[in-house]
């Protein structure tokens, strides 16, 4: 299921600030409360596809430690691309949150 | 910082991978180099450098991901290249035929065949050159790259390339032709310092049109080694 939905997993992690692979993995790891722990070599071929889509940039930038990394950060496509799934993920999960309400409300009524 | 054994093998094997695309490679051992180095920061031994690689995934696979992005990449350029090229090809016989018509340097009556349809051959492989450029380059953008290098990507990608060698093939004889005419006039109206505007705007089209060509060569030999990462997958 996270196959899926990895674009958007990685255009989320960058929402609030511009961050390298490792950064973005660590992230994505902590904002899901360790729930996505996804295969990390599929993060870097997603950051080069998302960037070739437009929907992010990224520059060479040295770390505390003097090394060169890349650090990848959102267009405003990607932001745009980011609100348009969040309001779609949104309205899919408040369906399926009805549906499994109803779902239980019915099951509920017809164990009475 | 010292680097375990087990780490510069897992690059080499990455940047071996990627083979299909040396620019990436360089760019991706890079970005997984950081990442190893990062990730075993804290430990530093062996066995958190094989964890972190494990978590990474075999080179392979990673290598595999990379596949849709840069071949529609290569295609990308190749058709920013073919429009390139027509439209300097294009301003080069324009150009070429304003200045024929002003030094008056008409073509050769003794091959009166060449003269009657040669001309007209030329322009209708260049217009024809024209018309499968600029298509291709409507194709070519419209392409989205997709996630994974399947079965209905790589028939896209595949005719990204078709059209291309089209152009490619008419461009090649709409120069040819402008070699046999513009000698043809240069006969006519002898060698002379004029002489060498005409030879070198044809010798930047042969240039041009090789460009095409090598580039073509080099794509196809992308896509050949990028599919080869997937040939146990088929034969599986």
């Amino acid at each position: 299921m996270l196959k899926g939905h990895l674009d958007m997993i990685v255009l989320a992690a960058l929402a609030d600030a511009p961050a390298h692979g490792y950064a973005i993995i660590q992230e994505i790891r902590r904002r899901s409360g360790g729930e996505f722990n996804l295969p990390e070599g599929t993060i870097y071929p997603a950051l080069h596809r998302l960037e070739h889509g437009g929907l992010l940039s990224s520059r060479w930038a040295a770390a505390d430690t003097g090394r060169q990394r890349r650090v990848y950060s959102l267009t405003r496509s990607g932001r745009r691309a980011l609100t348009d799934q969040r309001a779609l993920w949104q309205r899919f999960a408040d369906a399926i949150g009805g549906l499994f309400g109803e779902t239980s409300h019915a099951s509920a009524g017809h164990r009475r | 910082m010292h680097q375990p054994a087990i780490v510069a093998d897992y690059l080499d094997a990455l940047t071996h991978e990627l083979r299909f695309d040396l620019e990436l490679a360089r760019r991706v051992r890079s970005e997984v180099e950081d990442h190893l180095l990062e990730a075993t920061a804290a430990e530093g031994t062996t066995d958190a450098a094989r964890r972190a690689i494990a978590r990474l995934g075999p080179a392979r696979e990673i290598a595999r991901h990379y596949v849709p992005s840069s071949l529609l990449q290569q295609v990308r350029h190749v058709g920013a290249v073919l429009i390139v090229s027509i439209a300097a090809i294009f301003v080069l016989m324009k150009g070429r035929g304003a200045l024929y018509e002003f030094l008056q340097w008409r073509l050769n009556e003794d091959w009166p065949q060449i003269v009657s349809v040669g001309p007209t051959i030329d322009r209708y492989a260049f217009q024809s050159a024209l018309v499968a450029g600029i298509v291709g380059w409507f194709y070519i953008a419209s392409l989205r790259v997709a996630p994974t290098l399947h079965a209905g990507y790589r028939r896209q990608i595949k005719r990204c390339l078709i059209l291309p060698l089209a152009v490619s093939g008419l461009l090649m004889g709409a120069v040819a032709l402008d070699v046999i005419l513009g000698g043809l006039r240069l006969i006519e109206a002898r060698l002379s310092w004029a002489a060498l505007i005409p030879l070198a705007s044809i010798a930047v089209e042969a240039v041009l049109v090789a460009t095409i060509a090598v580039l073509l060569r080099r794509t196809n030999q992308r896509i050949a080694l990028a599919a080869s990462l997937f040939a146990e997958q088929q034969t599986g």
